[in-house]
């Protein structure tokens, strides 16, 4: 695993929510109400049923969603008041697991994972050797060639995890990055993100399942609305 | 695969016939632009001396033709013949016998010195002074008309280019939009994974750059096939005119292919301004 300091540690907060709301979807709730404050090193579990609005969290904090009210900081600015080129290279601090993976179909296993340290602007020597060796320690070493539609769904999800993680983020966000995934597959991948998350990222992570992994911080969203968080629980 | 492929033949062909319609109006503007030219220049170079149908005006005539000769600004004065006047001026007098000989003026061509031209009143001078009635003509009325004639060919041909350039405009438009569409889910990847715009929105126009660019050559060979075929039968089209031609045509397809790349880049940066969240 290639080694990622991120660099937001002179930050109070990597991520805040005031009084934010997203707005409803069809057939989906919104989000109300949500104030939160993440740190550097910080791990937020969010839990909830289907449809409780964890993706729709993960969305605002990840700028792929505009808030519909209240205010989102990302890296202790405003995304929305910054020009569409501040706004790309926010996300480029950002990695990001969606819920629906969004690999790109005609580049290869290799190439999507390499894609954010392409994006980002780093050398082609460098991002080819860190995406092989990210793919190696996902056990996808053998697949670097394939097509992400030649992988499986538990392939796919490992590499969704590799690609969000090679651009050494500031903040990790997962939307149940190990849904599709044997135990020890998952296992290894939830100790790579709390190792990144030890060294500094800011990692929240979404999922039905509230005993996913033991979190300092767990925010559980009913219909949409936070309920108040839990603090404590030491991480894995 | 023939979906991928119809919108890209599509934009090629698109981009292929308004670049073969701007070709041809060019070529076609440029040669009757420089008929005009070559008209007004050679009736600015001579003027024409008529002698009133009178008695005793044939034997005037070698008089007149003397003295314009000797005039200052003069290279050439040459009496025409009856039967030749008489055929320049029959479209406005023949009737259905053709016209009366002996009541036609007698006309004298003077070919003025390219280098210092005499002036209309140096030659109704001279001829005064000789005691010759007669009136010089200094074609201002015919070269008025050639002005006027290549300002009414300047409207339509601006009108044709400009009907092209919105052709190719939307060729590249729908080149891009198509390649647009066909990426949709990958720049949107690219965009949440912190991608510049500009870095979706440059390799769409590259991808259709290839086609726009295969349809505009196609265009300007057609054109310049269909203007070959039709000055074939024109003896007189020479190198340098080809030459010309040649050029126009070049240039012509080069500001073709740059109006359907502007176009091509316009709608690729919208459509990926579009897929920012």
């Amino acid at each position: 695993m290639p080694n990622s300091q991120p660099q937001s540690q002179d930050l109070a907060f990597t991520l805040r929510f005031a009084g934010t709301a997203a707005p409803k979807r069809a057939g989906v709730t919104g989000l109300e109400g949500v104030d939160l404050d993440l740190a550097p090193g910080d791990f937020l579990l969010v839990h909830g049923e289907a449809g409780a609005g964890k993706s729709l969290l993960l969305g605002l904090a990840g700028l792929t969603l505009r808030p519909s009210a209240g205010r989102v900081e990302v890296l202790g600015l405003n995304p929305w008041r910054l020009s569409a080129a501040g706004r790309a290279r926010l996300r480029r601090r950002m990695g990001l697991v969606f819920q629906d993976m969004d690999l790109i179909g005609d580049l290869t296993v290799a190439e999507n994972a390499a894609l954010p340290m392409r994006i980002a602007g780093a050398r082609p020597e460098v991002y080819r050797r860190d995406a092989a060796e990210l793919l190696d320690w996902m056990g996808l070493g053998g697949r670097a060639g394939a097509y992400p539609q030649d992988l499986d769904h538990d392939e796919q999800q490992r590499l969704a995890v590799a690609r969000a993680v090679a651009g050494r983020p500031e903040i990790i966000l997962a939307d149940e990055p190990v849904g599709w995934m044997g135990p020890e597959a998952a296992r290894r991948v939830l100790r790579l993100l709390l190792q990144l998350n030890r060294q500094g990222a800011t990692l929240v992570m979404a999922s039905r399942n509230p005993d996913l992994v033991p979190a300092p911080r767990r925010l559980e969203l009913v219909r949409g609305r936070p309920l108040p968080e839990s603090r404590g629980e030491a991480g894995a | 695969m023939t979906r991928r492929l119809a919108p890209r033949l599509a934009a090629a062909v698109l981009a292929a016939a308004f670049t073969a319609l701007a070709g041809l109006a060019g070529l076609a503007g440029q040669a009757a632009l420089d008929r005009t030219e070559g008209w007004r220049t050679h009736l600015a170079g001579e003027m024409t001396v008529a002698l009133r149908p009178a008695p005793g005006a044939d034997a005037a005539v070698p008089r007149a033709a003397e003295v314009l000769a000797g005039t200052p600004g003069v290279a050439e004065a040459r009496a025409l013949d009856r039967a030749r006047v008489g055929a320049l001026l029959a479209p406005w007098t023949a009737g259905t016998r053709g016209p009366d000989l002996a009541a036609l003026p007698r006309l004298i061509a003077v070919d003025l010195d390219p280098r210092q031209p005499a002036r209309r009143q140096d030659l109704a001078d001279a001829l005064s002074a000789a005691g010759i009635d007669a009136v010089v003509d200094d074609h201002q009325g015919w070269r008025r008309s050639a002005l006027e004639t290549r300002r009414r060919l300047a409207a339509p041909l601006i009108g044709a280019l400009m009907l092209c350039v919105a052709g190719l405009v939307a060729a590249g438009g729908l080149a891009a939009g198509f390649e647009a569409s066909r990426r949709e889910a990958g720049l949107r990847t690219r965009l949440r994974l912190g991608a510049s715009q500009l870095s979706c929105a440059a390799p769409i126009g590259g991808a259709v750059a290839i086609d726009l660019s295969v349809g505009v050559l196609a265009g300007g060979l057609i054109a310049a096939v269909l203007t070959r075929l039709s000055t074939l039968t024109d003896a007189e089209a020479a190198a340098g005119a080809l030459a010309a031609q040649s050029i126009l045509l070049a240039a012509l397809m080069a500001g073709a292919l740059l109006v359907a790349l502007i176009g091509a880049f316009a709608t690729a940066a919208r459509r990926v301004r579009e897929l920012e969240p």
